[in-house]
């Protein structure tokens, strides 16, 4: 059994697809996951004029929008998720991030250091919340209220990597591994090797110091399917202390006390909105929330590690 | 068989007394004036017509250049339903590429392997345990070279 390993660049961060498959159908199915990427960024990415995205925001108050089953489905996690976690993953929150300056890919803002600009206060205002938002799955369409525009963030590298491990692991793979920016996927037998195992790395530490990875997590082989996803505040970074989260209760940007926050799910959007929605909680609530969801996490503040031992067990030195 | 002719003579219409004459000027102008009222009210319709029909193609072309029901022309409409449809040939050429992918996997496996393609759920949350360890000073056997947190 080999290992086909792809890295490359896309939806404005690293990516990694593994592949377990046997003979050359390894390769085969790694060009298809690449080119599964390049679509569903070409239909989810609000840095590409134009994605579908892009066309349903502007066509907001016209009524229901025929869409591609593709974004028919990014808009129904995206409302699963704003329900999930009581609203604090907000994807209306799109008029409050372009406000703070993040209207184009990350790479591009700091570039035209158009952030500088933009480092007095916001005028922002609540997010409206998705309860207007009207998705019809059977006749493809959604229909968002007029002045409304929707940021899937995160949660749109989540749930790609979820449809291609699916899809793979569906063409006959062994085992995917799809890592898109942090949002990491896998499903099936890591080859020969024991176990699917992932490091968290603490964004408080320089890239290159000993301490760097504070926790290695051990997945048995053979699982149909699970997600590991991590939001941060220490990235994203731009002008006066502002980063890339967003509170949908203010439309300002977060100030909680949590820097990091890794969640495991059985999908990569529901652990990438579990992760943002820890991060806005805060220390003080977010361990208790994540355990009513059943959901293992990795919580850091500006000075602590905070995991749920109790259930995973005691971290092995 | 011949054909019979009608020997009557159907009587005449002419009329040659004073008073028929001047009744029928009167007639005839009466039946100009009526010509002339006729014509005139067709002219106008004709007219109002005319009107009319500019009117209505003007509408027309205000519909077309400007808004169907949902504030579109038809040639955007046209132009998004054109969209939607390449993006959807790309998709289905993306599965095709899935299908060969996986045909050779079942042809170097030698064996008959169904191919799905499931759709993930959007529901019913389970999650895998992981255990969670510091890393160790001997880490952990054969690492995935994945890190969970973001890179920009």
């Amino acid at each position: 059994m080999s290992a086909v390993i792809r890295n490359l660049r896309a939806m404005g961060t690293d990516c990694s697809v593994i592949c377990y498959a046997p003979a050359d159908s390894g390769q085969l199915l790694a060009d298809a996951a690449e080119a599964r990427i390049e679509l569903l960024e070409d239909c989810w990415s609000r840095f590409r004029s134009g994605s579908e995205l892009n066309r349903l925001n502007h066509r907001a108050g016209t009524g229901p929008v025929q869409c591609s089953a593709d974004l028919v489905r990014l808009v129904q996690a995206m409302r699963a998720a704003w329900e999930m976690t009581g609203g604090l993953f907000d994807p209306t929150i799109l008029p409050s991030i372009k406000a703070a300056g993040y209207d184009a890919d990350f790479a591009t803002v700091i570039a035209r250091g158009a952030i500088a600009a933009s480092s007095g206060s916001l005028v922002v205002d609540p997010s409206p919340g998705m309860e207007r938002v009207i998705v019809d799955e059977v006749l493809g369409t959604v229909d968002l209220p007029a002045g409304l525009g929707i940021d899937p963030g995160a949660i749109g590298k989540g749930l790609a990597a979820d449809i291609i491990v699916d899809e793979l692991m569906g063409a006959g793979a062994d085992g995917v591994l799809v890592n898109l920016g942090g949002d990491i996927v896998f499903a099936g037998t890591p080859g020969d090797d024991p176990a699917w195992i992932l490091g968290i790395e603490d964004e408080r530490v320089a890239i290159d110091h000993p301490d760097r990875v504070i926790r290695h997590l051990e997945f048995e082989p053979g699982i149909a399917r699970s997600a590991v996803a991590t939001s941060t505040t220490l990235k994203r970074v731009w002008g006066n202390g502002r980063h890339h989260l967003i509170d949908p209760r203010t439309g300002d940007i977060a100030r909680g006390d949590l820097v990091q926050a890794t969640v495991v799910a059985d999908m990569g959007w529901r652990a990438e909105a579990a992760a943002t929605a820890a991060l806005l909680m805060g220390a003080g609530r977010a361990p208790q929330w994540l355990s009513d969801h059943d959901l293992v996490s990795v919580l850091l503040t500006s000075e602590q590690i905070l995991t749920d031992d109790t259930r995973i067990g005691a971290p092995s030195d | 068989m011949k054909t019979k002719t009608n020997a009557k003579r159907r009587p005449s219409r002419r009329s040659n007394s004073t008073a028929s004459k001047i009744m029928s000027a009167g007639l005839a102008t009466a039946t100009c004036v009526g010509l002339v009222g006729v014509i005139g009210v067709r002219t106008a319709q004709d007219s109002a017509a005319a009107d009319s029909s500019s009117a209505t193609e003007a509408q027309a072309s205000a519909v077309a250049a400007a808004t169907s029901t949902d504030g579109y022309t038809q040639a955007e409409l046209d132009a998004y339903a054109a969209q939607l449809a390449a993006e959807a040939q790309r998709l289905t050429d993306y599965r095709a590429q899935l299908a060969d992918a996986a045909l050779t996997l079942q042809v170097s496996a030698g064996g008959n392997v169904s191919v799905t393609q499931p759709i993930p759920s959007v529901s019913k949350p389970s999650v895998s345990k992981p255990s969670v360890s510091k890393p160790a000073a001997q880490a952990a056997p054969k690492p995935q070279p994945q890190s969970t947190t973001k890179s920009s």
